[in-house]
């Protein structure tokens, strides 16, 4: 029982979850015969010799409403054998997106925050500011006299 | 500077202020342009419009309402700072300071608290927007009624408004946004001015997006009054020096209005004609202090929080607030209104109770710190600030005002007598300099300011100033005396007269010295003296390392005595200004110091950085030590030290305390303690213990306690002061030999030698003495903060696009904006197999990438 398989070949990275998978991606839809067993997981398909499908490298299986990363290799003068390995993240983004997570790290955050963050590239130098306090005028009291701050500088910049 | 065009319209769409006192020859580059929200070309609206048509769309309500949001984000808010043409730094520009006052308690309603401030903000670059509308503003806002009111109260009201929570600044009145028209303009705008004036005030605020350098000219004026307030007028600053400044000495503010420049011979010449009556000034900087911006919406029963709104005051034409009260809604002759407590009973504001706050601005050496009336309370709740101006030289006023005024970087002057007459490089015509475009208070004046590129200018759009990108600031200068090592003094305690101590500087200490030890046997009076020996009448004499000479003159003043050896005078006059004070008075003396901004600003990062162990703080005192200290104790909190001396022994303590705000010293985060004392030799057995220790102590003169302690606390990142505690022996015995070296020199003839009392000193105490640059520095208690520096290559928006920042938040994985985004195990609920959900977690704990 063969299966309707578009192929694509797509530009995004494994990782991104949005990836741009549409007709100026699309390569050809073509029915593909599964081999062995269905695996939604890792299926593989045999599909009719086309040159064009050797530089597919993501598929959308309508069946199984699943996208998969895939790599076609030649099975002979008259087939490409092609392994899929299911994007789970492109096609369950929709029922992830509804669901709490926990977000440890982000560009959303913007900045660094006040968690630590290890892989900031803060350098080896420090650099040291002071605050001085110098006097300035009395107090109406006799016995106590007031200060008031000259401000931060910065004493060294690097050592 | 360059106008941002998505907020404030294309150029060839500003329209330009018909200003019936331009001269006609007046170039089109040369004229006050203001933006246009609309699309409609200055022509399509016609001759000579009502600016609120080009503005009535340019309100933050209708970026609101347009953005389908409530948020007024940042640049992109109505508000946008790419129209401020100058920056505004330093001490000298009264807005980088501004402090809030109200008479409730910071943290709780209570009644009858007597007036005081709560906070304050300060900013190291202040951005403004110049506004100018088609006619005066409307008497019932402005700062005439507090455009932006600052109230604080409890949030959402419930009655009685008994627990103080929170901030709020208010648009008052109200932005408009919905109940209104169909919002379908040309139709909207045609009936905006007259059907729909009275909700949506907001389009007043036109903002000037090209200035005429050469055209517009600064006065200032005082607004003032008498002891009684009986009397209150607005004049010049000439006018007021010359004939007002002693019958009224209250000064309630110092603001400035806008004159045409006499450039131009087709200018009117008559003052009435010449002012700019319509321009007014905001402040485009966020508060630091106000976490909620409320605005309430007009005909609607809620308010909404708007986030990053910049902070808009907006000071009203035609006297522009620059010292003083900004939103004290001061008249220009009556007096000015006090605190109050109000009650809105309608709206989103149900029946709550408000105080307001007022802010206000000091201006260079004039400060606001009287206040008119009782403020004791309530009922008496004082009336407004003034700056007694009988405590200030005319001089004093002058500077402080024309530095004030410098920092926009435009043409000034001291009266309205020379805006009309004089040419802009004639004498008494100055003319603010900008460095990187930023006024920091300096100024030219007559043909100087030819100098300045400025003169030149047709327009402030020609400033390379960027408020977006804006230039950092140069720390402030370092006062006079910042480089002086420790200045010491002298005691000296008579055995005669119970608690005769003296306390002079090293010059006096030579002609007392030359007193003891030249004895005149023929006019020797056993009884007037203790024995034959002059000098055995003094029990001690040290010399005192302490800093405050000026202070200590200040303080004890009333004391100054002759210096009695014995019963017997030993006629040396004293002279405060050669620095001998001497006193009679044996008792220690406390210093305080606190702090006027919350310590960190600008310094922190405000994240993980500026604290442990990323940064560390230390607090040391000269002869006390030093001592690491927790950053987070300190960051973000007022700094108040103490400092307790006695001049008989040279004890010290010296106190650290933090607290979050100005009222109270607040928590005691440190204490050290030292003697800043030796002892000098009075008989020939001390001398020769201090040569022998003197002797010792050079031994160790190539270790520097300073360097040791720079190089290590700059060492690795993270590192902990705290190994540099136990510091030798050595290390500080030099320090402290380093200074007798440095002070023989200039007395050792008549004082010998000294003994030093610290042969063996604490472990823990440097001192100020060395020669090193850096200890230089340190003559007063100060505190050290050590942040880590970022690697050069670090740019903070590659890094988060690609590593994404660590924090922790629970999202929905929807509401997350383009970029890196890595979970922490996530628990994942999907219609598709076990191994798929494996991958799935295993993938958003790797990271995950949002386009």
């Amino acid at each position: 029982m063969s299966i309707s398989v578009q192929f694509h070949k797509i530009h995004d990275p494994i990782n991104c979850v949005n990836k741009t998978v549409d007709e100026t991606t699309l390569i050809k839809t073509v029915n593909g015969e599964p081999i062995e067993d269905e695996d939604l997981s890792e299926p593989t398909f045999l599909v009719n010799y086309n040159d064009s499908l050797l530089e597919c490298n993501y598929c959308y299986v309508a069946k199984y409403k699943r996208y998969y990363f895939c790599k076609p290799t030649t099975e002979n003068g008259n087939n490409i054998r092609i392994n899929c390995s299911v994007d789970a993240l492109q096609t369950f983004w929709s029922e992830l997106a509804e669901q709490d997570m926990t977000l440890i790290r982000s560009t959303s955050f913007e900045k660094p925050t006040y968690v630590q963050d290890t892989s900031l590239p803060v350098d080896d130098e420090r650099i040291l500011k002071g605050v001085s306090m110098e006097f300035d005028s009395i107090h109406n009291d006799p016995v106590v006299g007031q200060y008031s701050a000259v401000g931060w500088y910065n004493i060294i910049n690097t050592v | 500077m360059e106008v941002n065009t998505n907020i404030y319209g294309n150029e060839d769409m500003w329209i330009t202020v018909n200003h019936t006192n331009w001269g006609s020859n007046v170039p089109e580059e040369e004229k006050i342009k203001i933006a246009n929200f609309t699309d409609l070309t200055p022509e399509e609206l016609g001759n000579n419009p009502d600016p609120r048509k080009a503005s009535a769309l340019g309100c933050a309500a209708y970026k609101m309402s347009q953005d389908s949001s409530w948020t007024i984000s940042g640049d992109d808010g109505a508000f946008n700072k790419s129209v401020s043409f100058v920056g505004m730094a330093g001490n000298k520009c009264p807005y980088t300071s501004i402090k809030y006052f109200s008479n409730i308690n910071n943290d709780q309603y209570t009644s009858n608290y007597p007036i005081t401030q709560l906070e304050s903000d300060t900013y190291d670059i202040v951005n403004f927007a110049f506004h100018h509308t088609a006619n005066t503003l409307r008497n019932d806002y402005g700062n005439n009624k507090r455009f932006m009111d600052i109230y604080k109260s409890s949030q959402g009201g419930g009655g009685n408004g008994n627990a103080v929570k929170d901030w709020y600044v208010r648009w008052n009145p109200d932005p408009f946004l919905g109940n209104g028209p169909s919002s379908t303009y040309p139709n909207y705008l045609n009936s905006a001015v007259s059907d729909y004036a009275s909700s949506i005030r907001n389009q007043d605020i036109n903002f000037v997006t090209q200035m005429p350098c050469r055209r517009v000219v600064l006065v200032p004026f005082i607004t003032c009054s008498n002891g009684n307030d009986s009397s209150v007028g607005t004049y010049d600053l000439d006018t007021y020096l010359t004939t007002y400044k002693t019958t009224k000495p209250r000064i309630i503010s110092v603001s400035f209005t806008t004159y045409i420049a006499y450039t131009d011979s087709d200018a009117p010449t008559s003052s009435d004609k010449r002012q700019l009556k319509y321009f007014a000034m905001s402040l485009l900087q966020s508060s630091n202090k106000f976490s909620n911006h409320y605005i309430t919406i007009q005909g609607s029963n809620t308010r909404q929080p708007a986030k990053n709104l910049f902070y808009p005051y907006l000071l009203m034409s035609p006297y522009i607030p620059l010292g003083g009260a900004l939103n004290n809604g001061h008249s220009t002759n009556n007096k000015p209104e006090g605190l109050s407590k109000q009650t809105w009973s309608s709206g989103a504001f149900d029946n709550s109770t408000w105080y307001s706050v007022m802010a206000v601005c000091d201006l260079g050496d004039m400060g606001w710190t009287n206040w008119s009336g009782d403020n004791t309370g309530e009922t008496g709740r004082g009336e407004y600030l003034y700056c007694n101006a009988d405590n200030l030289a005319d001089d004093e006023i002058r500077k402080s005002v024309r530095e004030g005024l410098a920092c926009f970087g435009m043409f000034f002057t001291d009266s309205v007598a020379n805006a009309e007459t004089k040419q802009l490089d004639d004498a008494g015509m100055f003319l603010g300099t900008l460095v990187n475009g930023i006024g920091y208070g300096d100024y030219t004046e007559g043909t100087a300011n030819r100098e300045q590129p400025q003169f030149n200018w047709k327009a402030m759009n020609e400033s390379d100033y960027d408020p977006s990108n804006p230039p950092t600031p140069p720390q402030p200068s370092l006062p006079d005396n910042w480089n002086d090592s420790t200045k010491p003094h002298y005691s000296v305690t008579n055995r005669i007269l119970p608690n005769h101590w003296y306390l002079c500087d090293e010059f006096l200490l030579k002609e007392v010295f030359s007193k003891l030890t030249d004895i005149d046997l023929n006019t020797l009076d056993k009884n007037l003296t203790y024995g034959l020996n002059p000098i055995d009448c003094v029990i001690q004499m040290k010399r005192i390392f302490f800093n405050y000479s000026i202070a200590l003159e200040q303080l004890i003043t009333s004391q100054v005595t002759d210096i009695s050896i014995g019963k017997k005078s030993i006629n040396i006059t004293p002279s405060l200004t050669n620095g001998l004070v001497v006193t009679e008075y044996n008792r220690p003396y406390t210093f305080e110091c606190i702090t006027g901004y919350p310590v960190g600003e600008p310094t922190i990062y405000r994240d993980f950085r500026s604290y442990l162990p990323y940064a560390s703080c230390a607090f040391y005192d000269a002869f006390c030590g030093i001592i690491e200290i927790d950053p987070a104790k300190i960051l973000n909190k007022y700094i108040t030290i103490t400092q307790t001396v006695d001049f008989l022994s040279g004890d010290k303590i010296t106190s650290l305390y933090a607290s979050e705000n100005q009222q109270n010293r607040g928590e005691r985060i440190a204490t050290l303690s030292g003697n800043c004392s030796e002892n000098l030799p009075i008989n020939g057995v001390q001398a020769a213990d201090f040569i022998r220790n003197n002797y010792l102590l050079m031994q160790a003169k190539d270790i520097s306690i300073w360097s040791t302690i720079s190089k290590s606390a700059m060492g690795a990142g993270g590192a902990s002061i705290s190994g540099l505690m136990g510091n030798t022996i050595g290390a500080a015995t030099q320090a402290i030999g380093t200074i007798a070296n440095a002070e023989i020199a200039s007395i050792n003839t008549e004082t010998i030698n000294y003994q030093l009392q610290h042969s063996t000193p604490a472990v823990s105490k440097i001192s100020a003495g060395t020669s090193n640059a850096e200890i230089g520095v340190v003559s007063g208690p100060t505190l050290f903060l050590y942040i880590p520096r970022m690697d050069d290559n670090y740019n903070q928006s590659l890094y988060g696009n690609l590593t994404g920042f660590a924090g922790y938040k629970v999202v929905k994985p929807k509401d997350l904006t383009a970029g890196t985004h890595i979970f922490s195990h996530p628990k994942v609920s999907i219609s598709g197999t076990r191994s798929e959900t494996y991958m799935l977690i295993d993938q958003l704990q790797k990271g995950i990438i949002i386009k």
